[in-house]
């Protein structure tokens, strides 16, 4: 007997779940978080929301502290995250939003690599491991969340 | 080698493939210390697999992405070695990947120019000692395996 396909339960509050993407990809992570929530889904991230957009070159001249601030604050949001969704553009030397796609991997998050578009490079080949969905669409995004158990997180 | 019933500290080097020279000494250096060193790449001539590149699979290459993250998954901590300009961006992964999965992370500069290729190193987590002096001192007094 075929067993019946497995249904999305329930959730007992919105999926939570990270925008990573280079810098040079601002306004695509802006339309991302957009689209998830009005999808439903609750966006931890706050680097694309900023009032003041972020720039490289306003990073590099921080003081060490409020790097630090900004360094925690990411990877905080990450923690109280079910998923990550990190957009890959073209080739960049920006290293920290697939950091921070690793550093979900590693505590278990589901992470989703996103080449939204015809340019985009996948920035390793690390990003192979099965540890990384692929999904062509962010609506699949959307749709594979709906199967991913929520995470005790702190908010 | 039998990672489960040593009671070695197992480190995972992490650099830049054209650092593989510094990435072997400082291996022989920690495993004068009494350390396990968990990563391999560096082992292999100029650190890249002859069989890699051009002409291997997605098959092949996933096989050799998931092996190295079980290595830095089977460590108990990780070094980052970082250069004036870190290429080999993987490195940087691997470090954030091992701090996903609550190892100790040191971020080691191999000169003084050298800068950590992203502001995310300076979160809580990523240690950055001056020297391997330092660093074996911290390696020595890091968490114990569990």
């Amino acid at each position: 007997m075929t067993p019946p396909p497995l249904a999305p339960f329930p959730p007992s509050r919105p999926h939570r779940i990270y925008v990573a993407a280079p810098l040079p990809l601002l306004h695509d992570a802006r339309e991302a978080a957009a689209f998830l929530t009005k999808a439903g889904l609750t966006v931890t991230s706050s680097w694309h929301a900023l009032a003041d957009d972020p720039t490289p070159e306003k990073e590099h001249v921080m003081a060490r502290a409020e790097q630090s601030r900004l360094a925690n604050t990411c990877l905080s949001e990450i923690d109280d995250s079910d998923a990550l969704l990190l957009l890959v553009g073209p080739r960049s030397d920006r290293c920290g939003n697939v950091g921070e796609a690793f550093f979900a991997a590693g505590r278990g998050l589901h992470v989703f690599v996103l080449q939204h578009r015809a340019d985009a490079v996948l920035p390793t080949i690390l990003l192979t491991s099965d540890l990384f969905h692929k999904p062509t669409l962010i609506d699949l995004v959307v749709a594979m969340l709906s199967y991913v158990p929520l995470r005790t997180v702190r908010a | 080698m039998t990672p489960f019933l040593s009671f070695q500290r197992r480190v995972y080097i992490a650099a830049p493939r054209g650092l593989f020279r510094e990435a072997r000494a400082l291996a022989a250096a920690l495993e004068a210390q009494g350390f396990a060193i968990a990563s391999t790449w560096h082992a292999q001539e100029y650190g890249v697999d002859p069989k890699a590149g051009l002409y291997a699979t997605l098959d092949e290459l996933e096989a050799d992405a998931t092996a190295r993250l079980d290595e830095v998954r089977s460590s108990h901590a990780l070094v980052l070695l970082v250069t004036p300009r870190t290429w080999r961006l993987d490195s940087v992964f691997e470090a954030f990947f091992a701090h996903g999965n609550n190892k100790p992370v040191y971020v080691l500069r191999t000169g003084s120019d050298a800068i950590p290729p992203t502001t995310l190193l300076w979160a809580k987590g990523f240690e950055h000692p001056h020297g391997q002096e330092e660093l074996l001192l911290a390696l020595g007094q890091g968490k114990t395996p569990t």
